[in-house]
């Protein structure tokens, strides 16, 4: 067997660069250190200087204060009302998610895979995706009641438009080549979905999925608002009704809490799965 | 044996139709090397992909063994210019996905993975992904993958095209190596005449669009052949000039 060019290259795969090497990552550490203590002091001093002003320069009834919205999220762990309600929003996000993210993405198979059916599709699509969804909540409310389903399908709306698009333009990426070459060597339609579609257009899925969870939190808490018995987005409106201003912010901390946490699951998820088919697409 | 009977295709587009080729007939006798050469837009590939079954002819037929190719036609391995390796796979489970769809046992599938990683040269390079290897190693790999669920016959289009001349040679040297053990039938579509006579029992040359075929040529060179040694023969040359004869025309009205 002949040594070819590049075959002794490709034998040792150097390690993603990194600038600077060690020096370069000592200097580093010490700038990330130094950011870190600069967002510290900024959120310290944000939180200080709203808990000084309070009841002195704003009124405390309007503005609140982070000691009173920190009492108040406590006396809700206290109380054992907060995992409820959280509970309630999550679940009503993760339904949601789950049942529009698979409709979407078998939708975006089958429109993918068959040409003719998706351009009889298209106006359809388009037309429905230009519905603010969140306007739909006052309908899903009457279809089926207060509960969860109504969130659920809110949540699932959202979600599916989003990530069908995404997928469906993943599909239409796939090589045919790639598709042709497997039906020759004896592919059946459904090995040619977990084969090759599937795998290839996960990091379009992943895409959809990062960009469409933030909605997702959006829609559960957008029908809570309407009408609900739980949930954190009815802890908003209830407090607000109420004009209990410290319920709203501890309400919307929570929020800001849930969101940054399915924020950060999916960015981390995103990247470690990403990262194979990255690396391909880089060195091809 | 493969049979192109009186066969037509015409593309039609917004622009007009084209006809890409025009009463093809020819066939492929079992265990040969056919060579299908002409210039580009000859229609050459898509007789190919006929013979896959990927496109049908807009008149006449294509028999595969005696029956009309109507669907894909999963007797044949196909390799084409492009690389159409799966990134998100190893050598090893890329090489190994015809068997894995024909639903072979898994411990005969690692047998014969491992068979032919050994027979294209890449023992060692199992478990890297197509993104860690090169051009060349890509190019084993797709070879390795076609032949390892022992197609009947092979279409190769272009296969070692976008490679530089060196490794050409080498490759086409494994090639015919390969091909003297399992004595397949080849149809080999290439715009390299120096491979085209090098590799093939008979060269086909086609004629610029519309298609059709100018000259079939029987390679008589003795086997097994050194493809380096060959061009450097008198009988090569003589070939080489017959051939390049029929071919400079179609090359040169194109340029008008």
């Amino acid at each position: 067997m002949m040594q070819e060019p590049g075959a002794a290259a490709a034998g040792e795969i150097p390690p993603m660069a990194r600038p600077g090497g060690q020096a370069g990552l000592r200097s580093r550490g010490a700038t990330e250190t130094l950011v870190w203590l600069g967002r510290l002091a900024l959120i310290a001093g944000l939180l200080g200087a709203w808990q000084a002003a309070s009841g002195r320069w704003l009124s405390d009834f309007w503005f609140s204060s982070p000691v009173l919205i920190g009492q108040r999220i406590w006396e809700w762990v206290d109380q054992g009302v907060l995992l409820a309600h959280v509970w309630a929003t999550v679940a009503e996000m993760g339904l949601g998610f789950v049942l529009g993210t698979s409709v979407a993405v078998c939708a975006a198979f089958v429109l993918g895979s068959y040409r003719g059916i998706a351009e009889i599709f298209e106006p359809l699509i388009i037309a429905l995706y230009n519905i603010p969804k969140l306007a739909l909540a006052p309908l899903l409310i009457l279809w089926f009641g207060i509960d969860m389903t109504p969130k659920v399908v809110l949540v699932a709306l959202v979600t599916f438009f989003l990530i069908f698009i995404s997928t469906y333009s993943g599909i239409r990426d796939v090589d045919r080549d790639l598709v042709n070459v497997l039906r020759i060597m004896g592919a059946s339609p459904m090995q040619l979905f977990t084969k090759v579609l599937l795998p290839s257009s996960i990091p379009w899925i992943l895409t959809g999925v990062k960009i469409s969870l933030p909605y997702a939190l959006t829609g559960a808490v957008a029908g809570e608002m309407m009408v609900s018995r739980e949930g954190v987005g009815h802890l908003v409106a209830q407090s607000a009704l109420m004009i209990d201003m410290t319920g709203v912010y501890a309400a919307l901390t929570i929020l800001m809490v849930i969101g940054v946490l399915v924020d950060t699951a999916v960015g981390g998820g995103r990247d470690s799965m990403s990262h194979l088919r990255n690396r391909d697409l880089v060195q091809v | 044996m493969i049979e192109a009977r009186d066969v037509y295709k015409v593309f039609s587009s917004s622009g007009g139709d084209v006809l890409a080729l025009k009463g093809i007939n020819l066939s492929v006798r079992p265990s040969e090397f056919l060579a299908m050469i002409g210039p580009s837009g000859c229609g050459k590939s898509t007789l190919l992909n006929m013979i896959a079954g990927l496109t049908s002819p807009s008149r006449g037929s294509i028999l595969y063994g005696g029956q009309p190719v109507i669907d894909v036609n999963r007797a044949v391995g196909y390799m084409t210019q492009k690389d159409t390796l799966l990134p998100w796979r190893t050598v090893r489970d890329n090489i190994g996905i015809a068997l894995e769809l024909r639903g072979l046992a898994k411990p005969e599938r690692e047998r014969l993975v491992r068979e032919h990683i050994e027979l294209v040269g890449l023992t060692g390079f199992e478990r890297f992904f197509p993104g860690q290897l090169s051009g060349g190693m890509r190019k084993r790999v797709l070879v390795a993958r076609t032949l390892v669920y022992e197609p009947e016959t092979i279409l190769m289009d272009e296969p070692f095209g976008a490679v530089d001349a060196q490794l050409k040679l080498v490759l086409q040297a494994e090639l015919l190596r390969i091909w003297d053990k399992t004595k397949q039938t080849i149809v080999f579509v290439t715009h390299d005449l120096g491979e085209a006579i090098g590799l093939a029992d008979r060269v086909v040359v086609f004629s610029k669009r519309p298609g059709q075929i100018k000259l079939v040529k029987t390679v008589g060179l003795p086997r097994p052949r050194d493809v380096h040694r060959l061009r450097l023969s008198p009988q090569f040359a003589e070939i080489y000039e017959e051939l390049w004869e029929a071919l400079k025309g179609e090359f040169a009205e194109e340029r008008q």
